[in-house]
C-alpha cells in the first residue's frame, strides 16, 4: 500500500509537470500588437481606494488600447509587502513574461530597483517614487499626478461646507477643524495635506487642521481609529491620504464630514462624503504602454495634471455639499488650468510666521535631504515640476501634526 | 475627561475582539490544551463571519433583517473555529502530536483559509466584498437607544458600544459561573492541573479536552469577525487580522487564566494599542507604545513565576498531552 | 473531522521499533494524501489541480532563477530549523525564533548601515556575522535564564519576545535608521554590506549546509549534545546524574538563538539587503514545523524545507498563471503538517482492535 502510495505521488508530480508544460509564455512576443504587463498591487479592489483606482485605470487603459488595435494581457499581483516580497515579485513577473512591470507603491522602488539590471530589456515602471531621473538606466520610470490640484479643490469643497455650517451658526469660526488621516510624515503626504488646507482656508478663513498619521499606506484599522480619534477630539471634517474607505466610514458614524482620495467614497459613507479626488492612472498605462509598442521611449520621469484628466474630481455629492459648491469648483478648475491660480501661492501661507522665500525641490546626493533647484519663484512653490514625486515638506502655519513620529 | 472616555470607547472597540479571543483560549487551555492557532483561527473566523453575513444578505436582498445577519455571522465564525480547532484536537488528543507545533500548523492553515477566503471572495464577486450600508449599522453602531448613549460621561462609557461587547461580558461572567460553579467546570479545571488523576476519577479526559478545545476556537473565531465588523468597516482585509491572535494568547497569561479579568485585560489592551493616537506622550515612540501588552505579559508571566503562587500559574498540564498508558 | 476517539472499541499500544522503510513509506504516504487534500482548494477556483501542481512544479524548479530562487526561500527555514532543534529535543519549547532572527539582523543591519564605508569587505561581514549570532543568542538567553532560575514558562515569554523585537525594528525603521524622512524605510545596503553569491544565490546556503554536518555532529557525537537528549528525557534523571540544567539550558538556548541570529544575518544582508520588521517573515515558526517534522534530524531537515519552499515559490507562480491566491500555499503547508503530524501516530502506536462484546461505557 506504501508503494502504491509513492507511486502516486510520483505520477501526480509528472502528470501536472506534463499538464501544464507549454500553457505558460504562449500569448507574448508572438504578436506585435500584444503586450503583456505586470502590475504589483500594495493591496487589493478591497480596500476600494489606492489599489482599486489602479485597477479601474488598468482597465480603462486596456479599453482605450483596444480601441488603437493594441492588446493587453495583464499579469496582476496582489497584497504585495513593501519588503524583499516585491523584488521576488518583480523577479516572477519578468520570468513569466512581462514586458512591463508597473509597481504601484511608493517603497516598492528600492527592492524593484535590485532586480532591474538583470533585465535590461523590460521596462520597469515605480509609480509615486522618483529614483529613475537620476539613475542611469534606460529601464526604469517613474509616474505620478499633480493630485495636489485635486486635493485643493477637495479642500474648496470642504471650506465652502465648513464656511455654511459657521454661517449657519452650527459651529463657531474656530471650530472649523479638519482632520487628516496621513500616511506618513513625507512629502507626498505633506504636500498633500497642506494643498488640502490652502484650498480650504481659501474660502473659509477661519479653520485650522490636525494630522494624524498611522505609519501605514494601507491599514483599513489604523485608518478607522485615527479618523474616529480625530472626530473626537473635535475635529468636524475629515480627510485621508491612505489606501481604504475606512475614514470615510468613521467620519460618517461620529456625524462629521468627509472628503476622500482614489475613490468616490459616497457608497460607503452617504452622508459624510462631499468629494474625492483621484489620479486617472488610465492616460498614464494608455501613454505608457502605447509608446513601449510603437517603439518609442517612455518618459523617465511623466508627470501630468488636472488639465490633461490625468487628476479628476469624484461626483459632488450636491446633497449634502454647501450652495453654489459645483460653481466654485468650476471657477477653480478653470483657474488652476490658466495658471491664475497657484496651489501653494506663498503669500496666502507662512512658515514659521514667515513668508516662505526659499525650499529645494531634490536631493541629488542621496543623503535624503533636498540639496539643490530652488523651488519657490514668482511669487508660488512650484511642486512637482522638477520631478513628478512631490517635494513639498515644508510644516506651515495652521497645521498641526499630533504624531510626527510616522 | 473628553479625550478619556473618547480612549476608554476606543479601547473597549479593540478589546472587544481581544476579549473574544481570550476567553475562548482560555477555556481551551483550562483542559491542558495550549492551541497555538488562535491566529489562524480568528482568521478564519473573521473570512467566514463576514462570508456568512454576505452571502445571506445576497440571498436576502432587500429583505435583509439585520438581527439574523449578526446572528448568521456570529454561528458561521463559531463554526468556522469550531472546525478549526478540531483538526487541532483530534491531532493532538487523539493522535497525540506535539501540541506546540501542531498549534503552528494551524496557524498557518488557519491564515492560508481566512486569505483564500477571503480573496476567492473577491474574485468571484468581481472586485469588492463588504456589507451595505444599512447592514453595517447592525455590527458596528450602538446597540443601546440613543436616549442611554447621551447621558453624560456614563451614557458614553456604558451604552456606547456594539451588540458584541455586551455577549464579550455576558460569555465572560457566564464562563467564570461555568469554572467556579459547576461541576462541569471544575472537572475541567481538574483535567488541566492533573489528567492522571481526572482520569483515574473516572473523568473522560478526551471529552473534556476536545469540547473545551472545540468550544474554545468557535469563541476565538468570533473575535476574528467582530474585528473585520467593527474596526475594519465589515469588508475583507488582507493583512488586518495579522498579530491580533497572538495578542490574544498574550492576553491569557495577563489575565491569569481568569475570565473575568479578561474583560478589564483586554480593554486595557486595546486601550495600548490605540493610544498612540488619542495620547501622545512625547519622547515615546509609536512603536514602543504598541510593543507595551507584550511587555506587560512578560513582565506578569516572570512575576507569577518568581512568587509560584499556586492559584496564578498556568494549568499544570498545559502544552502536554495525556497518555493513559504511559502513566 | 471530530471522529471521537472510541476507546472502548480499540485500544493502543506503544510500538517497539518499526522498520525503518515502513516508516519512511508511511511518511511518503501522508505526504501524498496532503497533496491530494490540496486539491480541494483548488477544485474550488474552478482549476485543474494537476495543472495546478505542475504549475508549483514549474515555477519552483523549471528555471535556473526559479530554483535560486527557491533556494533562497529554503535557506532561512534550514537554518532555523538547526537552531530550533536543540531546544526541542531538550524539550525546551523555543517558539521565540522569529525573535531571535530579527535580533540577529538588527545587529547586523547596525554594523551595515554604520560600519559599512570604515571596514573592507570580509572583516565587515564577519563581524556581522558574529554580532548577529551574539544578539540572536542573548535575546535568546533571556528567557532560558527565568526558565532556569524560576522556571518561567517558556513557550509564552519566548513568544511575546518576538514581538518585542519585531517592535523594536518597526521603531528603528521610523526612526533612528530611517533613510528618507517619513518613508519608513532603512536604506538598502552598500554592496560592501552584501554577503557574495555561490551558484547566484547567497553563500547563506554553504553556511546552512555547513551548520547541517555540525549539528549533525553537535547532537550525535559530543557530550553536549547528549547531555541535551538525557534533559529531554527527563530533568529528574539529568539531575541525578550531577547535571547543572539550569547552565544547560542557558547554554543550550544561547546556542539556538546564535543560530537563528546568523540566519537573520543572511536574510538581510544576501537577500533582503535591508531590514524592516517583517524580516523574519513567518520563518521562526515555520521552521519549528521543519525541525519537528524532520524528526529532528538535520539532513532530514533539507529535504523538508525544500519541500516548503517549493510550494511557496511555486504558489506565487500558481498566482501569477492561474489566478489562484497564493495563501493556497499555506492552506497545503498546514495540510501537510497536518498530515505529516498525524502519521507519527501510526508509527508510534499500534491499534488494537477489541471484540464488540467486550465494549465498556466509558465516562
Amino acid at each position: 500500500m506504501k508503494k502504491i502510495a509513492f507511486v502516486l505521488i510520483a505520477l501526480l508530480l509528472v502528470s501536472g509537470y506534463a499538464f501544464a508544460s507549454g500553457s505558460a509564455e504562449t500569448a507574448a512576443a508572438s504578436d506585435p500588437n500584444t503586450v503583456k504587463v505586470g502590475l504589483l498591487c500594495i493591496g487589493d479592489e478591497n480596500d476600494q481606494g489606492y489599489t482599486y483606482n489602479f485597477i479601474r485605470g488598468r482597465d480603462e487603459a486596456t479599453e482605450m488600447l483596444k480601441a488603437d488595435g493594441i492588446n493587453v494581457e495583464w499579469v496582476t499581483k496582489f497584497n504585495i509587502g513593501e519588503d524583499a516580497t516585491c523584488t521576488d515579485a518583480n523577479i516572477e513577473a519578468a520570468e513569466e513574461g512581462c514586458q512591463i512591470i508597473i509597481n504601484n507603491s511608493y517603497g516598492f522602488e528600492p527592492f524593484m530597483l535590485e532586480v532591474v539590471d538583470e533585465y535590461p530589456e523590460i521596462e520597469f515602471i515605480s509609480c509615486t517614487n522618483c529614483a529613475s531621473a537620476f539613475d542611469g538606466r534606460d529601464n526604469t520610470h517613474n509616474a505620478f499626478a499633480n493630485i495636489y490640484e485635486g486635493r485643493y479643490i477637495a479642500g474648496v469643497v470642504a471650506g465652502l461646507k465648513l464656511q455654511q455650517m459657521i454661517d449657519e451658526g452650527t459651529i463657531a469660526p474656530e471650530e472649523a477643524v479638519i482632520g487628516y488621516v496621513g500616511a506618513y510624515s513625507f512629502a507626498e503626504v505633506i504636500s498633500g495635506f497642506t494643498a488640502y488646507f490652502l484650498g480650504a482656508r481659501s474660502v473659509c478663513p477661519s479653520v485650522t487642521m490636525k494630522v494624524s498619521f498611522v505609519g501605514s499606506w494601507s491599514d483599513a484599522t489604523a485608518e478607522s481609529d485615527a479618523a474616529l480619534a480625530l472626530a473626537d477630539q473635535g475635529c468636524v471634517m475629515i480627510s485621508q491620504h491612505s489606501d481604504n474607505t475606512t475614514p470615510a466610514t468613521a467620519a460618517q458614524s461620529r456625524g462629521v464630514f468627509h472628503t476622500g482620495y482614489n475613490n468616490d467614497m459616497t457608497g460607503v459613507a452617504p452622508e459624510a462624503s462631499l468629494i474625492s479626488t483621484r489620479i486617472d492612472w488610465a492616460i498614464y498605462f494608455y501613454e505608457a504602454i502605447k509608446a513601449y509598442v510603437n517603439g518609442e521611449e517612455i518618459p523617465q520621469d511623466w508627470c501630468k495634471g488636472m488639465a490633461d484628466g490625468a487628476v479628476v474630481m469624484t461626483a459632488l455629492n450636491e446633497a449634502i455639499a454647501a450652495p453654489g459648491t459645483a460653481e466654485k469648483v468650476a471657477e477653480i478648475e478653470a483657474g488652476l488650468a490658466d495658471g491664475s491660480i497657484q496651489v501653494f501661492d506663498t503669500s496666502t501661507f507662512t512658515v514659521g510666521g514667515e513668508e516662505l522665500t526659499h525650499a529645494f525641490a531634490l536631493d541629488t546626493d542621496g543623503d535624503f535631504t533636498a540639496d539643490s533647484e530652488e523651488a519657490v519663484y514668482d511669487g508660488a512653490f512650484h511642486e512637482s515640476v522638477f520631478q513628478s514625486a512631490p517635494y513639498f515638506t515644508v510644516q506651515i502655519d495652521g497645521i498641526e501634526w499630533l504624531n510626527a513620529a510616522y | 475627561m473628553t479625550t478619556l472616555i473618547a480612549l476608554v470607547v476606543a479601547a473597549v472597540t479593540f478589546g472587544t475582539v481581544l476579549m473574544y479571543g481570550t476567553l475562548g483560549e482560555i477555556l481551551t487551555e483550562k483542559s491542558g490544551n495550549l492551541n497555538l492557532g488562535v491566529e489562524g483561527i480568528m482568521y478564519m473566523g473573521g473570512a467566514f463571519g463576514l462570508a456568512g453575513a454576505f452571502y445571506y444578505e445576497k440571498a436576502a436582498g432587500a429583505a435583509v433583517n439585520g438581527p439574523l445577519a449578526v446572528t448568521i455571522a456570529i454561528l458561521s465564525a463559531f463554526a468556522a473555529g469550531m472546525a478549526a480547532s478540531a483538526i487541532y484536537s483530534f491531532i493532538t488528543v487523539t493522535l497525540r502530536a506535539n501540541q506546540n507545533v501542531t498549534g503552528l500548523a494551524l496557524s498557518i492553515f488557519g491564515t492560508g483559509i481566512g486569505q483564500f477566503v477571503g480573496e476567492f471572495m473577491r474574485v468571484s464577486e468581481g472586485g469588492y466584498v463588504a456589507l451595505s450600508n444599512g447592514l453595517k449599522t447592525f455590527f458596528a453602531s450602538p446597540v443601546f437607544p440613543p436616549f442611554l448613549v447621551n447621558i453624560p460621561v456614563a451614557g458614553r462609557i456604558f451604552f456606547s458600544h456594539t451588540v458584541f461587547f455586551y455577549l464579550a461580558v455576558l460569555l465572560a461572567v457566564l464562563m467564570y459561573l461555568f469554572l467556579q460553579k459547576t461541576r462541569c467546570g471544575m472537572y475541567l479545571t481538574a483535567v488541566g492541573e492533573s489528567p492522571a488523576t481526572s482520569d483515574a476519577a473516572g473523568i473522560s479526559i478526551t471529552a473534556y479536552k476536545y469540547l473545551a478545545t472545540t468550544i474554545g476556537g468557535g469563541i476565538s473565531a468570533i473575535g476574528g469577525m467582530v474585528y473585520i465588523m467593527t474596526t475594519a468597516g465589515c469588508v475583507w482585509n488582507h493583512e488586518g487580522l495579522s498579530g491580533v491572535g497572538w495578542l490574544a494568547v498574550a492576553l491569557v497569561i495577563f489575565c491569569m487564566w481568569r475570565p473575568l479579568n479578561a474583560i478589564w485585560g483586554s480593554i486595557l489592551f486595546g486601550a495600548m494599542m490605540i493610544m498612540y493616537l488619542r495620547v501622545s506622550i512625547p519622547f515615546i515612540p509609536t512603536e514602543i507604545y504598541k510593543i507595551l501588552p507584550y511587555i506587560v505579559t512578560v513582565i506578569v508571566l516572570v512575576l507569577t513565576s518568581m512568587k509560584n503562587s499556586r492559584d496564578k500559574q498556568p494549568p499544570a498540564s498545559l502544552g502536554n498531552n495525556y497518555f493513559r498508558e504511559e502513566r | 473531522m471530530s471522529t471521537e476517539n472510541r476507546t472502548p472499541l480499540l485500544r493502543l499500544a506503544k510500538r517497539s521499533e518499526m522498520d525503518p522503510r515502513k516508516v519512511w513509506c508511511i511518511r511518503v504516504a501522508s505526504i501524498a494524501i496532503a497533496l491530494i487534500l490540496g486539491f480541494i482548494p483548488i477544485l474550488l477556483t474552478g482549476n485543474n489541480p494537476f495543472a495546478a501542481y505542475g504549475v508549483i512544479v514549474q515555477g519552483s524548479l523549471s528555471r535556473p532563477i526559479y530554483i535560486r530562487q527557491t533556494v533562497k526561500i529554503a535557506v532561512p527555514l534550514l537554518g532555523c530549523a538547526l537552531a530550533i532543534a536543540p531546544c526541542f529535543k531538550m524539550k525546551f519549547w523555543n517558539i521565540g525564533a522569529e525573535g531571535q532572527i530579527t535580533m540577529g539582523a538588527v545587529a547586523a543591519t547596525y554594523f551595515a548601515l554604520f560600519w559599512a564605508d570604515k571596514l573592507p569587505h570580509f572583516p565587515l561581514l564577519a563581524i556581522m556575522f558574529i554580532s548577529g549570532a551574539v544578539a540572536g543568542g542573548l535575546w535568546a538567553l533571556i528567557p532560558a535564564f527565568f526558565k532556569a532560575k524560576w522556571n518561567t514558562n517558556e513557550t509564552l515569554f519566548t513568544l511575546m519576545m518576538n514581538y518585542i523585537a519585531i517592535g523594536i525594528v518597526a521603531w528603528l525603521q521610523g526612526g533612528p535608521w530611517e533613510g528618507r524622512k517619513g518613508s519608513q524605510l532603512i536604506p538598502m545596503f552598500s554592496d560592501n554590506a552584501r554577503i557574495p553569491t555561490v551558484l547566484g544565490v547567497h553563500c547563506g546556503w554553504v553556511i546552512a549546509l555547513v551548520l547541517v554536518v555540525l549539528m549533525y555532529i553537535y547532537m550525535n557525537r559530543t557530550k553536549q549534545g547528549y547531555e541535551i537528549a538525557v534533559i529531554g528525557d527527563s530533568v529528574n534523571t539529568a539531575r541525578y546524574a550531577g547535571m547543572n540544567v539550569g547552565w544547560i539550558m542557558m547554554r543550550t538556548m544561547f546556542l539556538s538563538g546564535a543560530i537563528s541570529g546568523i540566519v537573520g544575518f543572511m536574510i538581510v544582508s544576501g537577500a533582503n539587503y535591508t531590514l524592516y520588521s517583517g524580516v523574519a517573515n513567518g520563518v521562526g515558526f515555520t521552521s519549528i514545523t521543519v525541525a519537528w517534522l524532520s524528526q529532528l534530524n538535520s539532513f532530514a531537515m533539507i529535504a523538508i524545507s525544500m519541500m516548503l519552499a517549493i510550494l511557496e515559490k511555486g504558489s506565487n507562480t500558481l498566482q501569477t498563471r492561474m489566478e489562484i491566491p497564493a495563501s493556497i500555499a499555506d492552506i497545503i503547508t498546514g495540510i501537510l503538517l497536518f498530515c505529516m503530524l498525524s502519521c507519527e501516530f501510526f508509527i508510534n502506536y499500534r491499534l488494537i482492535f477489541r471484540h464488540r462484546e467486550r465494549k465498556e461505557v466509558n465516562v
